[in-house]
């Protein structure tokens, strides 16, 4: 989450202050990027929006305590990866009786989604939106904390000391742990290799 | 460098980041090794597929940006609130402790009276006025849907009962339905209690177990009550009370449905034909 840091520092004072606007606009900075973590985490709007609602909430709360050792967006990402894992505990423990999920009607019609624009033709777009479930679906297949590490240094391009700094690990554990989350998520997407060979 | 090890340097290796020794006899391997050097093709294009991922736009909810800041909203309210807590804690227990006392009163006053006794179909009352939450049930094709109506913005809870294991929670929006559905053959003799957390206005939903032969109870909580009726009836049972844990006796005088006898008649009991409900 690269926006200027100082920037953030000046926010986070002002918020820490009780300035909500500032708050807000912090919240505006990083929402987009903190969902687009947390989607590629859970694979469900839904779920990914409720992580990110609940990092925020934390941040909210914990405001105080940030010391800035780390960069915001790098405390953030560890928020939102404990978010998540916690929702996954939870979800774990309820699994026995099947409540469907709650729907929030607006009054017939669908919540309105913010779609970027796309201008490859229906083929691409086909093969590219398979491509894109099949990679989904084997992240999913993966425990919790190698997916974290797999999307933060592959989707969302955080460097290795980022990764260590959100996940609270040793820079060299996260590295031979993501060795190994690459080659579980090879062998998951092995038998569809022929797709991505170009 | 031995082929079954080479997997173990693959990363460092695609990110050049081996020392040279090491690099040298891994290339070596790629250049002699078929086996191993498939499989390093393999995982450089498993790594190509998903940092394809991070070019794939993500549609982000129009509504993120107020569900995020509600939720903070509904944080700094909680906060406010507990902190007015502290201070009037004391206050406010010797407070309710008074109505605890009162209320005892008035129920020995009610055992007392002579009135107690009466059939299901004798008792029909209405749903206490005013409610900041609207609840309501409806069932199509089995699957139970209640629907909360809140004037404000309020969590709402599903805990399983009598365990009080929370299953889930979701936020409504003012003035919007939000719907909650239950698939009443995934919860054969659970009941569940569904509230409001800031306002604590309750239903509960009691669903049937699989008929048994055992001689039902007659005595318990209305929610047990309600429980053992909707394994009588086998179809679920919606409680719209303010206090399910209070003590009842019942006796099922005959085969109908609402041939029941009751130790106090201060709910209805209302039957559909997908679900019972009894209200206040």
């Amino acid at each position: 989450m690269s926006t200027s840091a100082s920037d953030d520092l000046v926010l986070i004072d002002r918020a820490r202050e009780g300035d909500r606007t500032a708050f807000d606009d912090l919240v505006s900075r990083y929402e987009k990027r903190a969902f687009q973590y947390a989607y590629r985490l859970t694979a469900n709007t839904d779920e990914a929006s409720d992580v990110v609602a609940d990092a925020f909430v934390r941040v909210y709360n914990a405001l105080k305590n940030f010391k800035g050792q780390s960069a915001f967006g790098t405390w953030l990402y560890r928020i939102i990866t404990n978010c998540y894992l916690d929702a996954k505990k939870k979800e774990k423990n309820k699994q026995a009786v099947s409540l469907d999920s709650a729907v929030v009607t607006d009054t017939g019609g669908e919540v309105e989604r913010q779609f970027e624009s796309d201008a490859d033709g229906p083929d691409t777009l086909m093969e590219r939106s398979e491509r894109e479930r099949l990679v989904q679906n084997a992240l999913l297949k993966l425990p919790e904390y190698q997916r974290a590490m797999l999307i933060m240094y592959h989707v969302q391009n955080l460097a290795y000391e980022e990764i260590a700094e959100a996940l609270d690990l040793p820079i060299g554990t996260v590295k031979s742990r993501m060795n190994r989350a690459r080659l579980s998520l090879r062998e998951l997407l092995n038998k569809d290799m022929e797709l991505f060979q170009v | 460098m031995k082929p079954e090890k080479a997997a173990e340097y693959y990363s460092a290796y695609y990110e050049n980041s081996l020392p040279s020794g090491l690099k040298s006899q891994f290339e070596d391997l790629l250049s002699n090794n078929p086996r191993v050097a498939s499989d390093y093709a393999d995982f450089v294009a498993s790594l190509d597929s998903i940092d394809f991922l991070a070019e794939v736009p993500v549609a982000v909810p129009g509504d993120l940006h107020e569900k995020i800041l509600r939720r903070i909203d509904r944080a700094a309210y909680d906060e406010k609130q507990s902190k007015k807590a502290g201070w009037f804690g004391d206050w406010r227990l010797t407070l309710l402790g008074g109505l605890a006392g009162v209320a005892i009163l008035s129920g020995v006053i009610a055992m007392n009276r002579p009135s107690a006794g009466g059939t299901a179909e004798a008792s029909l009352a209405g749903i206490a006025p005013n409610r900041a939450i609207d609840f309501s049930i409806s069932e199509s094709a089995g699957v139970f849907t209640v629907k909360a109506v809140t004037a404000k913005a309020e969590e709402i809870t599903v805990v399983r009962q009598p365990q009080g294991t929370l299953e889930r929670s979701v936020m409504t929006e003012p003035g919007r339905p939000t719907l909650l559905e239950f698939t009443g053959e995934s919860l054969k003799g659970e009941t569940l209690m569904i509230q409001g957390k800031k306002d604590k206005l309750a239903v509960w939903i009691a669903f049937p177990s699989a008929s048994s032969s055992a001689e039902p109870k007659t005595a318990g909580t209305l929610r047990e009550f309600a429980s053992t009726f909707a394994t009588r009836v086998q179809r679920p049972v919606f409680i719209q009370t303010t206090d399910p844990e209070r003590s009842i006796n019942w006796r099922f005088t005959g085969n109908g449905i609402t041939d029941i006898e009751f130790t106090e008649n201060r709910f209805s009991i209302e039957v559909k034909s997908a679900y019972v409900r009894l209200r206040d």
